[in-house]
């Protein structure tokens, strides 16, 4: 893996209509998708018996918050486990590739369906698929398929976009995170759920390896956005997360808590990841992947703190 | 203590870090805090364990009285599967966020399952040995490799000093091998 491959890779899981994939969706897909689709199924039913087996054993209610997915729950909330692994299923099924040919594109893809969803689904040639359609509403069928041009979609490319979903698909309210700077560029935001928990929101990563490869365009989008700029995280809240991750104690959070604006994060972070391109691509790739499991430690550390404030405060406070 | 990151250089500079601190000798694996911890059918909510110290647990056992299974906290993972006693298992081999061990009743006896803990910003490699062939199964003991993403030797346990663990490879391979004794000697294999 390169530092340009896994920009690439990010950029790669929009979901697109393609010239060259028009004649095999015709003439390949379309006139077989009674038996396309039927692998499809054998395949997700493999990846529900094993999830199934779990899941049996669990006999508790559930008590899951809304984008966290319990295994009590599958498949609800597991769209992105069960794509990853029919996909693995397909690639080794020598039936599905010979019914699809070799010109066929299939790709792992993340879009922000109807507004209102983070969906990680499959292009094949030019045919959106689901083989996790029931992982919002179980009254869904399993699989679904469309031709891209009739799909209400758009590609994870601006903060703003999954901002707005993000709010309805978690159900949160999302603050400028301008307490943790070095996050930034990964985790503009704080999420605050119905709970009253706050969490560090992001995106999979994927408008961060997108930015790296854009000079952060998206990252300046959102700090020219004066609607987003004036609307600071509620002082209950600030105090909790200075409380807890003041002091800078690595062992107790692993991001320095230093309070900054839309100005310092524009002058004194961005640039810092800027200047990563210009400093080859090993040394360049090894820092992305320190961020990255940085910044998930981070979100899970977080989560694991708990950070409410008493319920009166809360109420008042989003 | 180490300061929170809070610049790309000082993320670079805490990566190099163990370069440093392997500097400084110091055991490669460590034992877990727990032994010989029962996991009754009918607990409520799991049996809880950290296997790593870092007051994070890692994983609970539940059963419901029809089967028993492994689920992970904390970020770790488990391997899909028992692991062989004497295997070299790295982190990257606890692939999932459960596992079943066994239905209720069923066929398991002992075995050692292969685990990833996370403390801090790294991951290590650990294993934990069950007996299931006793009155009430047991969590025996475990074992977790210090240094960040190296691989754990599955049922190496360190010896309790410094200069045990000089001469210790012999005592070592010793206890290994009355541990190897005493599975031989238990009917049956593992799931």
């Amino acid at each position: 893996m390169t530092l340009v491959r896994a920009i690439e890779s990010a950029r790669a899981q929009d979901m697109r209509e393609r010239r060259d994939q028009e004649a095999p969706t015709v003439r390949r897909l379309l006139p077989h998708m009674a038996a396309i689709v039927e692998r499809l199924h054998f395949h997700r039913a493999a990846v529900d018996g094993v999830f199934f087996a779990k899941r049996d054993a669990k006999r508790r209610a559930s008590t899951a918050t809304a984008g966290e997915a319990g295994l009590a729950d599958y498949p609800l909330g597991f769209c992105g486990a069960i794509r990853d692994q029919v996909v693995e299923r397909l690639i080794a099924d020598p039936q599905f590739r010979e019914l699809i040919g070799p010109d066929v594109v299939l790709k792992k893809v993340f879009i922000l369906l109807k507004g209102v969803y983070f969906q990680n689904a499959l292009q094949l040639g030019n045919l959106y698929v689901d083989v996790a359609n029931d992982t919002v509403s179980l009254d869904k069928p399993k699989i679904e398929w469309l031709r891209i041009a009739e799909v209400d979609y758009e590609n994870a490319d601006s903060w703003a976009a999954v901002a707005a979903v993000g709010r309805k698909y978690y159900e949160v309210e999302l603050y400028p995170n301008f307490l943790f700077p070095l996050a930034f560029p990964s985790a503009p935001y704080f999420a605050i759920r119905a709970s009253g928990r706050i969490d560090l929101f992001q995106a999979q990563n994927v408008i961060f390896l997108k930015d790296l490869g854009d000079g952060f365009k998206r990252a300046h989008a959102l700090l020219d956005d004066s609607e987003f700029c004036a609307r600071p995280l509620p002082e209950p809240y600030r105090r909790l997360v200075e409380e807890a991750c003041g002091a800078n104690l690595h062992a107790a959070f692993p991001l320095e808590y230093a309070p900054t604006d839309a100005e310092g994060i524009r002058t004194q972070v961005l640039p810092q990841f800027a200047a990563l391109a210009k400093q080859g691509d090993a040394t360049a790739l090894a820092t992305v992947e320190h961020y990255t499991r940085l910044m998930q430690e981070a979100t899970l550390r977080l989560a694991r703190m708990n950070l409410r404030p008493p319920s009166d405060d809360a109420a008042a406070a989003v | 203590m180490k300061n929170s990151i809070g610049s790309l250089a000082a993320l670079a500079a805490f990566a190099a870090a163990p370069a440093v601190l392997q500097a400084v000798p110091e055991p490669a694996i460590q034992a877990a805090a727990f032994s010989n911890v029962e996991l009754p059918y009918s607990t409520p909510g799991g049996v809880h364990f950290d296997i790593d110290g870092d007051s994070f647990n890692d994983f609970y056992v539940y059963s419901n009285g029809y089967s028993v299974v492994i689920y992970t906290e904390n970020g770790a993972r488990v391997s899909d599967g028992t692991v062989a006693f004497g295997d070299s298992f790295a982190p990257g081999g606890a692939t999932t966020t459960g596992t079943y061990i066994d239905s209720i009743p069923g066929t398991f006896t002992t075995g050692y399952y292969g685990f990833s803990v996370i403390t801090g910003a790294n991951t290590y490699a650990a294993w934990v040995y069950f007996d299931f062939t006793g009155d009430t199964p047991l969590a025996v003991n475990g074992a977790w490799e210090t240094q960040a993403g190296a691989s754990i030797m599955v049922g190496a346990i360190p010896e309790p000093s410094a200069a045990a663990a000089i001469v210790g490879a012999s005592a070592l391979l010793g206890a290994l091998f009355q541990r190897r004794r005493r599975s031989a000697n238990v009917a049956g294999s593992a799931s």
